[in-house]
């Protein structure tokens, strides 16, 4: 036995082990082991310092035959390979994070399933709403450079009218002399008729000015060529653009429609071109573009009926455009000198309006929409406050293991990576779940969305908006990941770990975020719910309103007579007269009549009423009033009130006595020269100089009831009523040809179409009898945004509702469960159930009380912001408030009736054994 | 707390390495592994640890005429490299991702 040092004598198994050393080496180590065997020696003397040295020999043996084979497996290259990467510390790939946050929640698949719920219900809300906001209000209108379209009309303050638009006289002067305009087109919405050859149809139409195209279609036709300047010559023949779906319908192709005929409201019309799929301009449901004929040299600078849609030059703006048509407008008198010039311009104060295209086509509902959006905004707060709280829960049950985490030397950062990357993962799948949740709710809005909401047929998800839900999701998994990451960075590592995470009654602050975190639920939720409320009452109010006729029990339709064939006016009266009669005959049919248009149609037809008493001589214009012309039996039918005087008779038709109905409020003014029934009136502006004799003066029979003409939230408008035809020197002055039908029954409305269509059959086989409905519709259509509105917003209370008490559930919950403790000494020292139970409808009472102070003063401010859509409900609304803060604290205490009462009924012993 | 590379018994002396600030000699090494786990440990073992260590670069060691008097030679004291460093700092990561979620578990019932 070789011994380079003095000391024991090795076992056999060491030599070996030493063997496979170096001399230098071996000689350290012997030396090393001799070192420690003196060591051993002297503290437990030399037979327990030998049984070592043997063991010693034994255990050196058994590891270096294991050290042999791992090494040989781990080295396989010398110098390198696996081993040198194990080195290197594992990159914090996201993606590495990201699956380890997958699996963690995985583990734990109720926080899982709640936290995803509550997102996905919150992004699912958010982005459909958003998919409307984006589409109606956001996205530019589908026409090329559509922010530069502006829509022209004027008003009249001198003669009270608030709205008009231009006339063909104005429209030609601003066309040529603009320079801000870059373009400008004339249109009127027209309903055509389509006869000859095929069964006679109905479709909408318009008449428009041979620009409109360039201005708006941007491209080339489908088929043909769009209207030029020569076709628009009064002696020109009529030309026409098609719709494309009309083209393959009655045509079979575009370019088969191209060069045809079409006899549109009696006119032989030729179809020059076809327009892309796709153009919906005025609305669209138009098929069929007429072209406007005038002859420039007898322009009338009055009636102004036309629309008006410009296009305004790139450096301008829309106030530009309107400072230089008002210069224009003094301009006028050079094109019409005279009188018309005095009375139009002078007297009523023509007054040039431009208004950008798209304010005007998306109205109030643009305010509806950001509204909607901001309640959703509520909605997801609320579920996020949910997942908040989720998270500061699980977080505090991982208290232990994240102090030894720290103690092992993990940095806050790597801490908080693990919850943002949880809270991320929930994101993503709250955003996947909520994406065709929203999908399926837009389609369902858009279904269910009052057919005459603008742009309503933009409606589609599409990049914008998956992105936005992308965003969002992600967004607020970062913020909810962040709040415990926050807490934690504050928590008291040692105290942590002592007590393992789990103290009598729990971490302090955080029972004071997650009561935060409740008390912001309640807030939001109340603000969701009076928003909801108020417009609930609007829609109630609305619904009330007394719209001046009766809905129930009338069917409404439309006729219009072509003037192929209805050329005299004879045969038109003659024709409402005997197709009038003949529905009164029909069994059932209690009254029949006819007017040109109905209430709440938003038809407007205005024009000054020379009152004989007031108004002659007098330099001041007369009040402007709307005007319409009726077929006797109209009022019978429709159910609008006689309340002086008589109301027309066919007679008033065959005799021309020129008899006239007013309307209360039209009464009201005329009383004042005295009792309105008597009173001669004449439906236009007179001459100045004429004299009482020169004028054919229409006579006041009777005062009917008010109507609104557009709005149930509408004031009622001054009206006056003529008997079609029936003026005193035989003039037609009402558009008689089209005419809506009433008709009022003891039977159901709709059983009568059939019965009418046969009627009007017998009578003309080819005039098509269009828009059969109940006349209740109209108020229905009427209320339709607003009920909408009402709809949505109820819904988001719904959610908000479901959402707060789940949330409130869930802290005091928690909270009592931490209370354990505590409970069980009270309960161990007298308390009754009834006390514990108090204990928590305490703790729901305080958070709601809190909530509800928060949350009624976010409602004032954001009621304010409400306060354009609300009808007849102040946005103070005491009553609504009121009602809102009640129903908060109904929910917190119907909260907290769950654990009130698994306090109670637990065992004091029980909970101190822990 | 074996894994990739690195045997346990190599892990428990890079630590006891570390842990002994530049005093580390296999007697030193042995006695501190000893009193923290509770077991008996080969010197020997050790002795060739410190040297493989040496010899992947984790660690690094110089002699120093300090233990002449007790032994009649030098010793050779043994401290922790930088590439050592970074084999340890990988090992926690690893035991932290390991330990990931049990943690707690273990106090369960």
């Amino acid at each position: 036995m070789s011994r380079t040092a003095p000391g024991p004598r090795l076992p056999w198994s060491l030599r070996l082990v030493l063997r496979r050393l170096d001399v230098a080496a071996r000689a350290e180590l012997a030396a090393e082991l001799a070192e420690m065997y003196e060591r051993r020696r002297a503290l437990y003397g030399p037979r327990a310092a030998r049984r070592r040295l043997r063991g010693e020999g034994r255990r050196a043996l058994l590891h270096e035959l294991a050290a042999g084979r791992r090494g040989r497996r781990s080295n396989p290259v010398a110098g390198g390979g696996p081993a040198a990467t194990s080195f290197q510390e594992p990159t914090m790939k996201t993606w590495f994070e990201l699956r380890h946050a997958v699996r963690r929640l995985a583990r734990k698949p109720g926080f899982t399933l709640v936290a995803v719920a509550s997102l996905s219900l919150g992004i699912a809300a958010a982005s459909a709403i958003f998919t409307l906001v984006q589409r109606i209000v956001l996205a530019p209108l589908p026409y090329p450079e559509a922010d530069r379209l502006v829509l022209v009309s004027h008003s009249a303050p001198g003669a009270a009218i608030d709205e008009m638009g231009m006339s063909l006289g104005t429209f030609v002067h601003y066309r040529e002399l603009s320079r801000t305009l870059e373009g400008l087109a004339a249109y009127t919405p027209l309903p055509l008729t389509i006869t000859g050859g095929q069964e006679a149809e109905r479709v909408d139409g318009a008449r428009v000015s041979a620009e409109l195209f360039s201005l708006l279609h941007g491209a080339a036709p489908l088929a043909g060529r769009f209207p030029e300047h020569a076709d628009t010559r009064a002696d020109a023949e009529p030309v026409a653009v098609v719709s494309r779906g009309l083209a393959r319908a009655r045509f079979g192709s575009a370019a088969g429609a191209v060069g045809q005929m079409l006899e549109l409201n009696g006119i032989a019309t030729r179809i020059v071109g076809v327009a892309a799929g796709g153009f919906d301009f005025p609305t669209p449901d138009t098929e069929i573009w007429t072209v406007l004929r005038f002859d420039p040299s007898q322009l009338p600078l009055g009636s102004f009926s036309q629309l008006g849609v410009g296009r305004v030059r790139e450096d301008a703006t829309v106030a530009d455009a309107r400072t230089e048509l008002q210069e224009l407008i003094p301009r006028l008198q050079e094109r019409f000198p005279g009188r018309a010039f005095e009375v139009i311009v002078e007297q009523s104060r023509l007054t040039a309006l431009v208004t950008g295209m798209k304010e005007s086509v998306i109205g109030d509902l643009g305010r509806t929409l950001w509204i909607l959006l901001a309640t959703v905004g509520f909605v997801l707060l609320i579920a996020g406050a949910n997942v908040a709280n989720l998270f500061l829960v699980d977080a505090e049950g991982r208290a232990r293991e994240i102090a030894v985490r720290r103690a092992l030397g993990a940095s806050a950062g790597r801490i908080a990576a693990h919850f943002v990357s949880e809270g991320i993962v929930l994101g993503l799948l709250g955003g996947a779940l909520g994406v065709p949740v929203a999908l399926l709710g837009t389609t369902l809005l858009v279904r269910l969305a009052p057919v005459d909401l603008p742009r309503l047929h933009e409606v589609a998800m599409d990049a914008p908006v998956l992105a936005f839900a992308t965003a969002v999701s992600i967004a607020s998994g970062l913020l909810l990941a962040l709040l415990p990451a926050l807490h934690e960075r504050r928590g008291d590592m040692g105290s942590a770990i002592a007590s393992g995470g789990r103290t009598l009654t729990g971490s302090r602050s955080g029972r004071r975020s997650r009561d935060a975190l409740a008390v912001v639920q309640i807030a939001a939720a109340l603000v969701v719910l009076i928003g909801a409320g108020l417009m609930v009452r609007t829609f109630a109010h609305l619904l009330r309103v007394d719209p001046g006729f009766e809905p129930a029990g009338a069917l409404t339709f439309e006729l219009s007579l072509p003037a192929s064939r209805y050329a005299e006016l004879e045969s038109i009266v003659g024709f409402h007269q005997e197709a009038l009669a003949r529905l009164a005959a029909l069994p059932g049919v209690r009254a029949a009549g006819a007017i040109e248009s109905l209430p709440l149609s938003g038809y407007s037809s205005v024009n000054p009423l020379t009152r004989e008493r007031v108004d002659l001589g007098s330099p001041e214009t007369p009040p402007a009033v709307q005007l319409r012309g009726a077929m006797p039996g109209y009022f019978e039918a429709a159910g609008i009130p006689l309340l002086q005087g008589r109301l027309l008779r066919v007679s008033d038709l065959e005799e021309h006595t020129g008899a006239t109905l007013v309307s209360e409020s039209l009464a009201a003014r005329l009383a004042a020269a005295g009792d309105p029934v008597g009173q001669r009136v004449y439906p236009s502006s007179v001459s100045r100089e004429a004299r009482p004799d020169q004028v054919p003066w229409y006579t006041v029979v009777g005062v009917v009831g008010d109507v609104r003409p557009a709005r149930l939230s509408d004031p009622p408008q001054e009206t006056a009523y003529f008997a079609l035809a029936g003026s005193p020197d035989g003039q037609v002055n009402f558009g008689v040809r089209s005419l809506a039908y009433v008709v009022r029954a003891d039977v159901p409305p709709l059983t009568l179409a059939e019965p009418v269509r046969r009627v009007i059959r017998d009578l003309d086989p080819d005039l098509p009898v269009s828009g059969v409905r109940p006349l209740r519709d109209l108020v229905a259509t009427a209320a339709a945004p607003t009920a909408f509105a009402a709809i949505l917003l109820g819904l988001a209370a719904l959610v908000a509702g479901i959402l707060g008490l789940v949330g409130v559930y869930g802290v005091l919950s928690y909270a009592m469960q931490q209370r354990r403790a505590e409970v069980g000494i009270r309960m161990a020292l007298g308390a009754t159930r009834a006390d514990v139970a108090g204990l928590v409808l305490r703790h729901a009472v305080a958070l709601a009380a809190a909530g509800v102070v928060i949350g009624l003063a976010a409602a004032w401010g954001a009621a304010q912001t409400m306060r354009s859509i609300l009808v007849g409900v102040a946005p103070h609304d005491a009553v609504t408030f009121g009602a809102g803060a009640a129903g908060l604290f109904a929910l917190a205490l119907a909260a907290a009736y769950g654990p009130a009462r698994r306090a109670a009924r637990q065992s004091p012993s029980a909970v101190l054994r822990e | 707390m074996a894994h990739d590379g690195l045997g346990a018994l190599e892990h428990q002396v890079l630590l006891s390495v570390l842990r002994l600030e530049g005093d580390a000699y296999s007697v030193s090494v042995v006695l501190d592994l000893e009193e923290t786990t509770g077991r008996p440990i080969s010197q020997a073992a050790v002795f060739m640890t410190l040297r493989r260590l040496e010899a992947k670069g984790l660690l690094t060691s110089r002699l120093e005429a300090s233990g002449v008097a007790t032994t009649g030679r030098e010793r050779r004291y043994f401290s922790v490299t930088a590439a050592g460093m970074a084999q340890l700092r990988a090992t926690r990561s690893l035991m932290l991702r390991l330990w990931d979620g049990v943690l707690d578990r273990l106090d369960e019932a």
